[in-house]
């Protein structure tokens, strides 16, 4: 961890010394100084991109993680159902969602309810159909032998095709939310209002490149929290499950 | 026995793995030699490393100390021209015909042509008895046939030794009792030195000119017992009582008191 | 016991099911359209957008635009694929390297990369240099991943196989990695492409002056629907194609590579 650190603070360093020296053209290439220049002048202004962004991503997360796991388990749990709606989801997953952006933002506006939809949208496939794959691979027998004991539709659902499908359930949500997150930061650069996304763009059109590397690095540090909070998430359930 | 100077010359070897507090000996001491046409197989409990050693001796991984050479020359790496190796699973490549597969060695090599090698290959799988199927994949032939295919594949160079690492091991009794005798003709027609290695005692002791029983942790060799039977060898021959008493022997050679 | 028996029952009638429902949604649609449930404006009825689609296909202009878009995908493609599918070998096979660098690959994935465009019109302007260059490294970490996974399928006992016959380097990429992870690769070639399209669609959309992606974000901001939906449309019949074609071809050559 520690010597993590030393290589990226010396890496850091390195940078700043080459734009000085003239190595690299700062202008172009920007200088950690010119980020933290950018951090103190424009800090606020990120900040508040950065809850709008935040916002959205939730929202999208509720909506995809909701459907995704409804729908995911009613079709998961019939064999027909799976293989008809299967192949449709993975078409889905095959077509770059992009396309499908200014049609959302013609319907919804530019608003953060089209990032919304269109991240949601972006994550739902993904994870509908891990939800259904991993529902899908459950032994029958296990329901077979439930319902002998006598166990009720419920019951069944919650302990038997729960606990099972669970791991596949929750590397669904996290790819999921990767695809979302990705989605999110697209649609906000492309047509927004508002938004880390929006913000970096403005700044990348005035050249302001500190503050677009400043963007860039708080983005990332978003990315990586929520991935890092899903990854635990999905290691402890791992555990527990077991 | 021709006395002509050993092919094969393991001197003194032996085999470390680890570092430091957790170095641990798989093989100590382990000297061996081999002479042209001699048929030897090892036999000994599990763990006893004799697959590192087949290794070792294929130029698949070096010794710690010591040195193995083939016909005067240092073994220090793959010698495809002179060790052929059959391993435990025949390991054919399943998207190619067994044809294919036995070339296999040769277009690595590339010495030849194409034709060329379809005729060797052809040779070679008519050596062991498979005339007919090389048009046929791994997945559609039995465990006894891949087998068989492998030691074509073995033998495709002409190598002067052939390392065999229980190929037989995943073969039910009787395919595996076919598959001695088939091996046995192999032997006898084509004259390469073999070193065979096998849990089986029974199997060491049927195939073999000289049985070598190794003792584990450390892998080491306790004995070189010489099998006093003809060649040509018939099965009923397991039943005698010289092999009966000799299998007695080895066992409480690797299960006695001694084997610690 | 019930089994996971899938009768010819099951799949045919999932097929009628699907079918049934796409033909169901196409209609519903086409009716909005004509009976005006929804304003004509949001959601053209399906006639009109199929009729601009066989006029944007006999569009010069719209054909110049998919051309320019194509031609960025391919090559972005046929640079990342190769070299994509390299470098996972080497991470896969490299244990020391693998241990350093594959966090590194690990997290990469995970980012969103599409925030970098910004970084990389300030490194590189605008053009299609920039557009090729972002789409690559999108699509390059994608394909390392899957290239390491291709080559920690393999088993290492056919890699030691071939080393034992003497296979070099090139060797083993050539003849053990390809056929022996065809299923994988194609499926990285699948990813490669959507990832590619993907980069470019997005790329385009965000600074270009050419290409699908421009004409789309255009006609969106225009609301020029019937347009819109109809490049959208066959931008869509073409990626999902291409998909299908790619996923065909992977499940193929996964029947071949039968395990025995």
């Amino acid at each position: 961890m520690m010597k993590r650190l030393i290589i990226i603070a010396s890496l850091v360093l390195l940078w700043q010394m080459a734009a000085e020296w003239g190595v690299l053209n700062p202008l172009i290439v920007g200088t950690p100084l010119m980020i933290a220049q950018a951090a103190k002048k424009n800090g606020l202004i990120f900040i508040m991109a950065l809850r709008v962004t935040l916002f959205e991503m939730i929202c999208a997360c509720a909506l995809a993680w909701s459907s995704g796991l409804i729908i995911g388990m009613i079709c998961g749990a019939n064999k027909c159902r799976t293989l008809c709606v299967t192949p449709l989801i993975s078409a889905m997953i095959a077509v770059p969602l992009v396309v499908l952006y200014p049609v959302i933002v013609a319907w919804a506006g530019i608003g953060p309810i089209s990032k919304i939809i269109y991240g949601a949208a972006a994550g739902f496939f993904p994870m509908t159909l891990s939800v259904i794959n991993g529902v899908n691979g459950i032994d029958q027998r296990y329901i077979v032998m439930a319902r002998a004991m006598g166990a009720s539709r419920l019951t069944i659902l919650i302990d038997i095709y729960a606990r099972f499908a669970l791991p596949s359930i929750m590397s669904g949500l996290r790819i999921g939310t990767s695809l979302l997150i990705i989605a999110i930061i697209q649609s906000e650069m492309l047509s927004a209002t508002d938004g880390l996304g929006f913000w970096i763009s403005y700044y990348r059109s005035l050249f302001a490149v500190g503050d677009v590397y400043f963007g860039v690095i708080l983005v990332l540090c978003i990315a990586a929290f929520i991935n890092q909070i899903l990854s635990y998430a999905e290691q402890r359930l791992r555990f527990t499950m077991i | 026995m021709i006395a002509s100077p050993p092919l094969l010359n393991a001197a003194h070897i032996s085999r470390y793995f680890g570092e430091g507090a957790e170095r641990f000996c798989a093989l100590d001491d382990i000297s061996l030699t081999l002479k042209q046409g001699q048929f030897i197989s090892i036999v000994g409990p599990s763990g006893c490393g004799k697959s590192t050693l087949m290794q070792m001796l294929g130029g698949l991984t070096q010794p710690t100390q010591g040195d193995i050479t083939i016909d005067g020359e240092r073994i220090d790496g793959p010698q495809p021209n002179k060790i052929g190796i059959v391993f435990q699973d025949a390991l054919l490549l399943p998207w190619k015909t067994a044809l294919e597969n036995i070339e296999f060695p040769l277009h690595l090599n590339k010495d030849g042509t194409k034709s060329d090698f379809r005729a060797r290959a052809q040779e070679a799988l008519d050596l062991v008895g498979l005339s007919d199927v090389g048009h046929r994949y791994p997945h559609e032939l039995s465990g006894g046939m891949r087998q068989r295919i492998a030691i074509a594949r073995g033998l495709i160079r002409n190598p002067k030794l052939l390392l065999m690492d229980e190929p037989f091991g995943a073969l039910d009794e009787q395919t595996r009792t076919r598959m001695w005798g088939e091996l046995l003709s192999i032997h006898a027609r084509s004259g390469t030195s073999i070193i065979f290695i096998t849990h089986s005692l029974l199997e060491a002791i049927y195939l073999a000119d000289d049985v070598m029983v190794m003792a584990a942790k450390p892998g080491r060799i306790i004995e070189t017992i010489q099998i006093d039977l003809p060649r040509p060898r018939e099965v009923h021959m397991i039943g005698s009582d010289y092999v009966g008493s000799l299998r007695n022997h080895i066992w409480d050679l690797i299960a006695g008191p001694t084997a610690r | 016991m019930k089994l996971n028996f899938l009768t010819f029952g099951d799949r045919g009638a999932a097929r009628l099911w699907r079918a049934a429902i796409i033909i169901a949604l196409f209609s519903l649609w086409e009716m909005a359209g004509r009976y005006h449930f929804l304003d004509n404006d949001i959601l053209p009825p399906l006639s009109r957008i199929f009729d601009m689609m066989l006029r944007l296909i006999n569009d010069r202009h719209f054909r110049y635009d998919a051309w320019i878009t194509l031609n960025e995908c391919l090559i972005t493609f046929a640079i990342v694929v190769p070299v994509g599918l390299v470098t996972g070998f080497i991470l896969g096979e490299n244990q020391r390297l693998h241990r350093h660098l594959g966090p590194i690959f690990q997290l990469a994935m995970t980012t969103p990369k599409s925030i970098f465009l910004p970084v990389f019109i300030l490194l590189f302007g605008i053009g299609i240099v920039e557009k090729i260059i972002f789409a690559s490294v999108l699509t390059y970490f994608i394909i390392v991943p899957t290239g390491i996974a291709a080559v920690q399928s393999l088993s290492p006992s056919l890699l030691m196989m071939a080393r034992s016959f003497g296979a070099t380097k090139t060797d083993i990429y050539l003849r053990l990695y390809i056929p022996a992870c065809l299923p994988l690769i194609i499926s990285a070639i699948r990813l490669g492409l959507i990832f590619s399209m993907h980069g470019i669609i997005f790329a385009e959309m965000y600074a270009s002056s050419e290409g699908i992606g421009r004409s789309i974000l255009a006609w969106g901001e225009s609301f020029d629907m019937v347009r819109l939906f109809a490049a959208v449309a066959l931008v869509m019949i073409i990626t999902i194609s291409l998909n299908e074609t790619l996923t065909w071809l992977e499940h193929i050559s996964r029947r071949q590579r039968l395990e025995y």
